[in-house]
């Protein structure tokens, strides 16, 4: 993957994660994307940059009896990567995400 | 445990480790999320329950998508490691690296010469489509000779698998005029020579089918660069051939070479009348180019036929005569010497196998030391592949560091070799060490790399646990590690037996060469060819050939002077003699292969030839008198084998020929004039003066270094007639040495091979042995203990070793007496099967073994018997 052209299912992610939609099963609701699509893009993603992931606090896990999730945010490469994105993908411009009000708490685990 | 995060633990199993604890975590805390979430909404239904299976499922190509960065990861680490293990043990680094090295060596070198020789295609178009046509007589053993104008024509005529045939005649003609006349090869040619070979000059044109009446010729880049000064307005310039003119019409490109180096003029050529309708002895040779998808065997096939149409058609002059069809590559490079090559580069590859088995079994004693190593690293989660990725890893790091100082060795042996190599190889010139034998390098390193990689890595895959982590030294291990190197050592001697067999087979062909006595004394003696104009009367000719021989003579610091027609002949392969009783009785002509030469001067006398009965020359041998004839044993034998030779009559030709009845006045003992290797034939000498001829060699002995007296002896030529064209003046034995420098090189080479082995296998035997010393140093101290002698020990131990020589041996004497009837072509004066040789090679090689084997053995006498016990 060339670090200047996402496909069209990279890019939707990316708009996720700009929308606040940052854990992967979270991604996959809102783009309607499968689990072996989303995941191998975030992992790329990440490689290349574009995107950092973080582990939620121990707290939240603790409360819910399960390992703390990860969670992925946009780096300031990412953010230009979905600039560059959206003017080649008008529709995706056009395709309103919902925005998450449930970001998680972003904090070392 | 739920099934998707079941799931998500068993797909993990394939996530690299390093990521391992990450993955699983991140997809069952999103699950788990999930489910919690589920749970709050609803009580999970089948179809929340699928979708969660779902998810969980893609974690799959999640996984599979992580696959590659195990891969990048454990490579570097490997070769870290890798290089690490290497520099760690410089010692082994630098053995192994050299045993290989030296193999690999050895196998660019060849491979370059193999290349360039054999492999190369021969700078024409579709240069495999070309062959050459050779009349072949089977009954008389004559394979290929020059072919009568009539034949090539029907040939031509009735054959559809060629698209064109082409014919030469290569003739020595001098080239005359400024600056200094001399005599060069002129290949006369069919105009469509060029046109079946595909080339096209490099200046002018070639010939048209016009040019046959005209005095024209095409010139070699080499005649033009050296005597026209590479002038580019050659073309339509007059040369004088032979006294007459006649015009350039082109210059060939540098790498054209037709029939061979030695040709530098073409001229057009056609066959005369007279000789349009002979069947009968010709002196053409003939190239032809097949049709696109004919192959060699079909057109074989053909000519087969159109031979025995002929021979049934014409059958005084076609009976028994074939067609034998060659290929031109084939033809260029000689069957001896492809067969030699073949046999060299396979002894290069026995070499290069042997080191490999050695390296091998070095890796092997390593891998045993390394076992506890092995064994940590396994319990701590290493798999048996992952290390045994890293034993090869290992191995191809010393396998190419190996070819790379292989390159290095080869770069200073190739020169080396071609210095030795003998001057009549075709394409020798161009052998270079270019990306192909790059490319070779680097594929024969990694083959090797595998090769002697694999047997350690398996056996590091085999190796238990437990047993090597228990102790240091796992017995169990060891036993069975010393069973697989004591097969390598089997293989090892086996094939140093195939090669000093081989070898042995040469040296011996090469001895009995040497020992072949050439019949006269070629020390000091110096040769040049000459060739008056042709506008001198015979008589001219021999008077100025006497005037020669007589100056010659009396100039200082010569001994003798002497002239012969063509001393380095190969004589008529398929000539007519008729003896007067033969004539008288109405007998057929015997048809014997023969060389005939006037001779003039002290020629036998200056040789050394020891005459066995009857005279020499003498003065009375005028033109006018009676005709005689000196004859060599061969001949004496041959004809008059229970009588008195001398004074017998005979002629050449049929009995009604024109050719004079010739008197036996003496017989000579046998030369050898070619070769070593080529029987005596028999040899008629008629004095000069009774059958001039323009073209003599010249030879005389001198008292000094014979090289010292060429400028003298050229500018005396001169000074009787400056218009004579000469050859370059060499000593007989540098012409002679040409003949037997294919031999000296093949043997020396393999000789030199099998000495390679020879040290590989005794260096290998001799590490095993020290080995095995070394792990029952406990076993042989007990032994010592209750009382065994040193002398037992020593035999202990000399027999394991030798059991194993001993077998290898034998295996290899069996592939050896299968596998040197492929050499049987290259022997002279032995059979394939040569007893001395197979009982020699053998005892060569116990030898040795017996000596690697004592040096260990001595050792294991001398164990301490308590410090071996107290090992424990």
């Amino acid at each position: 993957m060339g670090k200047n052209y996402l496909s069209y299912s990279v890019a939707i992610i990316l708009k996720a994660l700009d929308n606040g939609y940052q854990y992967g099963f979270d991604i996959m609701d809102v783009t309607g994307l499968p689990s072996g699509t989303v995941y191998p893009a975030l992992r790329r993603l990440e490689e290349n940059g574009f995107v950092l992931s973080k582990w939620e606090k121990h707290t939240i896990a603790q409360q819910e009896a399960r390992p703390p999730r990860k969670y992925y945010e946009l780096t300031e490469e990412g953010r230009a990567a979905l600039a560059e994105a959206l003017s080649r993908y008008r529709l995706l411009e056009q395709t309103l995400l919902p925005v998450n009000e449930n970001k998680p708490s972003r904090q070392e685990g | 445990m739920k099934l998707h995060l079941r799931l998500i633990q068993f797909i993990g199993l394939i996530v690299p480790q390093r990521l391992r604890a990450d993955w699983r975590q991140e997809w069952e805390a999103e699950l788990r999320h999930r489910e919690a979430l589920l749970a709050e909404w609803d009580k999970l239904n089948v179809r929340n329950k699928f979708e969660l299976l779902w998810r969980s499922f893609g974690a799959l190509w999640d996984a599979l998508w992580l696959q590659p960065r195990r891969w990048e990861d454990e490579m570097v680490q490997d070769l870290r490691l890798g290089v690490r293990m290497l520099i760690k043990h410089p010692s082994f680094t630098i053995i192994a690296v050299l045993t290989l090295a030296i193999g690999i060596g050895a196998n660019i070198t060849i491979f370059s010469v193999v290349n360039a020789v054999l492999l190369r295609p021969l700078p024409y178009p579709n240069a495999e489509q070309l062959a050459f046509l050779w009349t072949e007589s089977p009954q008389r053993n004559i394979k290929e000779r020059s072919s009568a104008y009539a034949n090539v024509a029907d040939w031509r005529t009735q054959s559809q698998s060629f698209a064109d045939i082409a014919i030469f005649d290569p003739t020595v003609v001098p080239l005359t005029g400024a600056p200094e006349p001399e005599l060069v090869v002129s290949v006369g040619v069919s105009a469509n020579l060029f046109s079946v070979l595909g080339v096209t000059p490099m200046l002018g044109r070639t010939f048209t089918v016009d040019d046959a009446q005209r005095r024209v010729v095409v010139l070699g880049y080499g005649l033009w660069q050296r005597r026209f000064g590479a002038s580019s307005n050659i073309v339509g310039q007059m040369v004088e051939i032979d006294g007459a003119q006649a015009q350039v019409v082109g210059v060939m490109p540098e790498r054209f070479q037709f029939p061979d180096q030695a040709a530098q003029v073409w001229r057009p050529t056609l066959a005369g009348e007279a000789e349009k309708n002979k069947r009968d002895r010709g002196f053409w040779r003939v190239i032809g180019r097949l049709k696109a998808g004919v192959t060699l065997a079909q057109t074989q096939t053909e000519m087969n036929l159109i031979a025995e149409r002929l021979a049934q058609a014409y059958p005084d002059s076609n009976k028994d005569l074939g067609v034998n069809v060659v290929p031109f590559q084939l033809q260029l490079t000689g069957r001896n010497v492809r067969l030699a090559l073949w046999v060299l580069f396979g002894a290069v590859v026995f070499v290069l196998l042997i080191a490999c088995t050695n390296v091998a079994n070095l890796m092997l004693a390593r891998s045993l030391a390394r076992e506890r190593e092995m064994a940590i690293r396994m319990a701590l989660g290493a798999g048996r592949m992952r290390l045994m990725r890293q034993l090869l890893t290992e191995s191809t790091l010393l396998a190419l560091l190996a070819g790379a100082v292989g390159l290095f060795i080869a770069r200073f042996g190739l020169p080396l070799l071609l210095r030795f190599s003998p001057p009549n190889v075709a394409n020798l010139d161009s052998v270079a060490i270019d990306g192909q034998a790059l490319a070779f390098a680097v594929v024969v390193s990694l083959i090797t790399g595998a090769l002697f990689g694999l047997l350690p890595a398996w056996k590091v895959s085999q190796s238990h646990l437990g047993a090597a982590l228990k102790d240091g030294r796992s017995a169990s291990g060891s036993i069975s590690g010393s069973r697989v190197r004591g097969v390598l050592v089997v293989a090892e001697f086996s094939l140093a037996v195939l090669l000093l067999s081989g070898a042995g087979l040469l040296l011996r062909s090469f001895l009995q060469v040497q020992a072949v006595d050439p019949g006269f004394d070629a020390t000091n003696v110096l040769m040049l060819g000459l060739s008056p104009m042709s506008n001198r009367t015979p008589e001219q000719i021999r008077v100025f050939y006497q005037q020669v021989s007589e100056r010659i003579a009396a100039l200082p610091g010569v001994e003798s002077a002497g002239l012969i027609n063509d001393f380095l002949t190969g004589g008529n392969l398929d000539a007519l003699i008729t003896t007067e009783r033969d004539a008288a009785n109405g007998a057929e002509p015997a048809r014997v292969p023969l060389s005939g030469d006037g001779v003039s001067g002290d020629f036998f006398q200056m040789l050394h030839v020891p005459l066995r009965k009857g005279r020499f020359f003498d003065a009375q041998d005028t033109p006018d008198a009676p005709p005689v004839a000196i004859i060599n044993e061969t001949m004496a034998r041959r004809f008059w084998p229970n009588e008195e030779a001398l004074g017998q009559r005979f002629k050449h030709g049929a009995a009604q020929s024109a050719a004079p009845w010739l008197t036996v006045v003496g017989v000579v003992g046998d030369i050898r004039r070619q070769s070593l290797e080529r029987e005596s034939v028999p040899q008629v000498f008629t004095p000069h003066a009774q059958s001039p001829s323009r073209r003599m060699d010249l030879l005389l002995r001198t008292k000094l270094e014979p090289t010292q007296l060429a400028a003298v002896v050229r500018n005396e030529i001169r000074a009787l007639d400056s218009t004579v064209p000469l050859t370059q003046i060499a000593t007989l034995e540098s012409q002679f040495a040409a003949s037997g420098a294919q031999r000296r090189f093949q043997t020396w080479l393999l000789t030199l091979f099998s000495a390679l082995a020879l040290l590989l296998a005794a260096v290998g035997i001799f590490g095993v042995m020290q080995q095995t010393v070394a792990l029952r140093t406990r076993e042989l101290g007990t032994r010592l203990a209750l009382g065994a002698q040193p002398r037992d020990v020593l035999r202990l131990v000399i027999g394991q070793g030798m059991r194993l020589a001993l077998c290898g041996i034998g295996i290899g004497l069996l592939a050896a007496l299968w596998l040197t009837r492929a050499v049987a072509g290259l022997l002279f004066g032995v059979t394939a099967t040569d007893p001395t040789t197979f009982v020699a090679a053998p005892l060569i090689l116990l030898l040795v073994a017996l000596l690697a084997c004592y040096l260990p053995a001595r050792k294991a006498t001398r164990i301490d018997p308590l410090l071996a016990l107290r090992q424990e």
